[in-house]
């Protein structure tokens, strides 16, 4: 039985673990979640993902929540095939993944989910981008930048010379990011932004990226 | 369980070497963690050593004046926070990636905290998750605004402290479902997953005077109270003096 994606196609967590799924060319079946129906609120979804959040994943009879866990255990699961994302077979590199995973989880991420939100979601929920709150994390997201500058000066990517699962996790929010007024942060960095058109050039994300539109499209 | 005694010093890292206790001296290289004892992230790491049975060495680094943001230690963790370990001549930062590295390293001594299966170990790596994007901030908020910034002589935000305690009723409401339907967080086993909330939570409930909102939840109490008792975490409160 294919492996079943509960979520969203433009959703950046969704789309993490879709990116993940087509670089082990795994299956599965993407089960859409409507968001502004407010489904990840009822009942149904709730036993799937208490928190009420997208995505989760159902593999057989495991039911899985948070998509930095669900790609790991895909990652995991299906380490012989594809690309290999977790560098297992070396514990010293498996463990610089580990640490560029949390790199992402808690310096990248809290300012650029931040900025994505403002930029994209808030209007949709029919509230005004609040700038004051974009400008700050702007600030902390061209220090955390800064930092991946210096990294990526010297390794190719995130964890190393090889691509892992640290520089995929990135794919998503920054996707959107790019199409904001911002995207200088990334393009003023030259060795980020040779990552960056790197990263994004590889087919398993240009086949889910075909999906992240906002606004209805 | 037998507790190994360890050669353990805490090394101020620019005045004159202070030893707390030799018992046993081995002469193997100890896993180096810098950063002060006191602070959570360290501890996140240092209570997985101890539950490993892992010999380390307590680099201390002085947050007050602002040594975690100097090249020497920049040069460790280039975002300038608190823990960076050496073992050897690797070098790890991020404490929840440190841990899960210890955990698989060590994974054939001590108890088992990453789980055994593929499955098992996929609801650790989940509730690692939940610990980091759902409870951490609001925890980590509270504590920020109610102990940290008074002693800073600043204001804390106390409108802010109350949207967040609101928020963390409802992630701990669903923490005590889960609970009462395992007796941790990842199934039967204490693991990574339940070992991550020890000190975020023993600062809500102590230094920011929260402690209702694990004790009015009976299986989060229930929880709090074995997972707090485990020797490893005993003995990293002796260290710590808390």
């Amino acid at each position: 039985m294919a492996l079943k994606l509960y979520g969203a196609p433009m959703s950046t967590c969704t789309t993490r673990v879709m990116t993940c799924l087509h670089e082990k060319s795994v299956d599965f079946e993407l089960v859409p979640v409507n968001l502004f129906a407010a489904e990840h609120k009822q009942p149904s979804f709730l036993a799937k993902n208490p928190f009420g959040q997208i995505p989760a994943l159902e593999d057989n009879d495991l039911t899985l929540f948070e998509s930095r866990a669900i790609t790991s255990y895909v990652a995991e699961k299906f380490k012989e095939a594809g690309t290999d994302l977790l560098r297992h077979k070396d514990l010293k590199e498996a463990a610089l993944v580990k640490v560029w995973l949390e790199v992402e989880s808690q310096q990248f991420h809290p300012p650029m989910s931040s900025t994505v939100y403002q930029f994209f979601v808030a209007p949709i929920q029919g509230k005004t981008p609040d700038q004051a709150i974009i400008d700050a994390n702007l600030v902390k997201l061209g220090q955390v930048l800064d930092v991946y500058e210096t990294k990526l000066s010297s390794t190719k990517y995130l964890a190393g010379d090889f691509y892992s699962l640290a520089d995929l996790h990135h794919l998503s929010y920054t996707y959107y990011f790019m199409k904001t007024p911002f995207a200088s942060l990334i393009n003023e960095r030259p060795h980020v932004k040779v990552w960056w058109e790197d990263i994004t050039s590889r087919p398993a994300f240009k086949k889910v990226a075909e999906g992240m539109k906002f606004g209805g499209d | 369980m037998c507790f190994r005694e360890k050669f353990v010093y805490i090394t101020p890292s620019k005045s004159s070497l202070k030893r707390a206790e030799i018992r046993s001296l081995n002469n193997k290289m100890v896993v180096k963690v810098f950063g002060p004892v006191h602070a959570a992230c360290p501890q996140r790491v240092l209570a997985c050593l101890l539950e490993k049975d892992v010999d380390f060495e307590i680099v201390h680094v002085n947050l007050d004046q602002g040594e975690h943001k100097q090249p020497d230690f920049l040069v460790r963790q280039p975002f300038g926070q608190v823990p960076a370990i050496e073992d050897g001549d690797f070098r790890l930062f991020e404490s929840r990636a440190i841990i899960r590295y210890y955990a698989a390293k060590y994974a054939e001594r001590g108890p088992n905290l990453l789980g055994k299966t593929l499955e098992e170990r996929a609801l650790v790596d989940q509730w690692l998750e939940v610990e980091a994007h759902n409870f951490n901030d609001l925890v980590y908020t509270m504590v920020l605004q109610l102990v940290v910034l008074p002693r800073m002589g600043q204001p804390g935000d106390l409108a802010l402290v109350h949207s967040c305690e609101q928020k963390l009723e409802k992630v701990l409401d669903i923490y005590e479902q889960r609970l009462s339907n395992s007796k941790y967080l990842a199934g039967e086993s204490f693991t990574l997953a339940d070992l991550t909330h020890l000190p975020g939570t023993r600062y809500l409930m102590n230094e920011a005077k929260m402690g209702h909102l694990i004790t009015e939840r009976k299986h989060i109490n229930a929880w709090w109270e074995d997972i707090s008792s485990r020797p490893a975490w005993k003995k990293l409160m002796n260290l710590a003096c808390f």
